[in-house]
């Protein structure tokens, strides 16, 4: 891979990114928002999290997860609604899908 | 003759004596707490811990994609430096990982640009909902802070109710970001090492939907969020034949989108 080509690749993904991640915020007139764009925004954590969970747990070309990997998350949700502690959820989502690969599932 | 009491002096000046000099209400009301020694760098450092408590999880989680990227740019025959620079100047894994592949198989720059730009869209919403958050912020914080925003700092900045004052935001922001940074970084470079021996299907592979079921659920405290986090599940499902992940931003558009057509709903309903 020719470092020059890379170099300059790099450098515009990165410029494309930043304005995506900057743009609103600088432009955004947020004391001016009417009440339902501010209303969806609200939304926005709650939206993004439930899909990305989707998203993470598919492959890539879209196949289904294994059994073991559906049983981590399902797993993970009744930690999290238990004891609200990252740490816990994601030790018990690996553990439970460690437990599955080795039952076979 | 004695000495006037503060009570006697306020009475003949016709002030309250809180407001007179010499008393210690007056120089308790006179010194902001803010302004007293320790007590702003306290305030600051309180912000950092909590964001490296918060954080630390969060490493467990990216720890198996960072070292996928690593693995990658070790298949793509990518420059060790010219690699790990592109994972601190874009610090958005799923977008490094598809402008080096893209880049490998010969893409142009106009298509890894556009998918650059569907896979980093979510971004955009994130920057507005956070835009109340850098308001008022200094102008450095404005243009330079974003560049840390990933899923993750935007999930913890966004489930805390404690960064409302801008000088807490800035520093929490600051530690939780640059701290998942070096994280990050690290482990893309032990990828490059030992991300082979892990494997593909492993174990690990569960940490980042298992981080963000944890970021959702205690959310869930309402119909309303309940109903809109169901949606962009579904909506996600049902857009992953979208090319260049162009599914994930449309699902969080979706479920926004009827989120708010359903409050009016709902609201009638309960009345």
């Amino acid at each position: 891979m020719n470092t020059t080509t890379l170099l300059v690749a790099v450098g515009s993904v990165t410029l494309v990114v930043w304005l995506l991640r900057v743009a609103p915020i600088t432009l955004l007139p947020t004391d001016r928002l009417p009440p339902r764009a501010r209303a969806a925004l609200d939304l926005t954590a709650p939206a993004a999290m439930a899909a990305l969970i989707v998203t993470t747990l598919l492959g890539s070309h879209g196949e289904v997860a294994p059994v073991g990997h559906l049983l981590a998350v399902i797993v993970a949700a009744v930690i999290a609604r238990l004891s609200g502690h990252l740490g816990w959820v994601v030790v018990g989502a690996v553990l439970t899908a460690a437990g599955a690969d080795a039952l076979g599932w | 003759m004695s000495t006037p009491t503060p009570t006697a002096r306020a009475a003949a000046s016709g002030r309250s004596a809180r407001t007179l000099p010499g008393t210690s209400s007056y120089a308790l009301r006179r010194t902001s707490a803010r302004s007293l020694p320790g007590t702003r760098r306290d305030a600051r450092r309180d912000a950092s811990m909590d964001a490296l408590r918060d954080v630390g999880p969060v490493t467990l989680a990216i720890g198996p994609f960072a070292m996928l990227v690593g693995v990658t740019m070790t298949e793509l025959e990518v420059p060790l430096v010219a690699g790990h620079l592109s994972s601190l100047l874009i610090f958005s894994g799923s977008v490094q990982l598809a402008a080096l592949t893209l880049l490998h198989a010969g893409a142009g720059l106009t298509a890894i640009l556009v998918t650059a730009a569907v896979l980093a869209a979510r971004l955009l919403v994130y920057s507005a909902a956070l835009a109340p958050r850098f308001s008022g912020q200094r102008a450095w914080f404005r243009w330079l802070g974003p560049h840390l925003l990933v899923d993750q700092t935007f999930a913890l900045a966004t489930a805390r109710t404690d960064l409302t004052d801008p000088d807490r935001f800035r520093r929490y922001w600051l530690t939780a970001g640059f701290s998942l940074g070096a994280v990050w970084m690290s482990l893309v470079g032990l990828g490059t090492a030992i991300g082979p021996v892990i494997g593909s299907g492993s174990a690990l592979e569960v940490t980042a939907p298992a981080l963000f079921v944890g970021m959702l659920v205690p959310r869930l405290r309402d119909g309303r969020t309940v109903a809109v986090a169901v949606i962009a599940a579904v909506a996600a499902l049902a857009l992953t034949p979208v090319p260049r992940g162009g599914g994930l931003p449309l699902a969080i558009a979706a479920a926004m989108t009827l989120g708010t057509v359903l409050r009016p709903v709902q609201e009638e309903a309960q009345r």
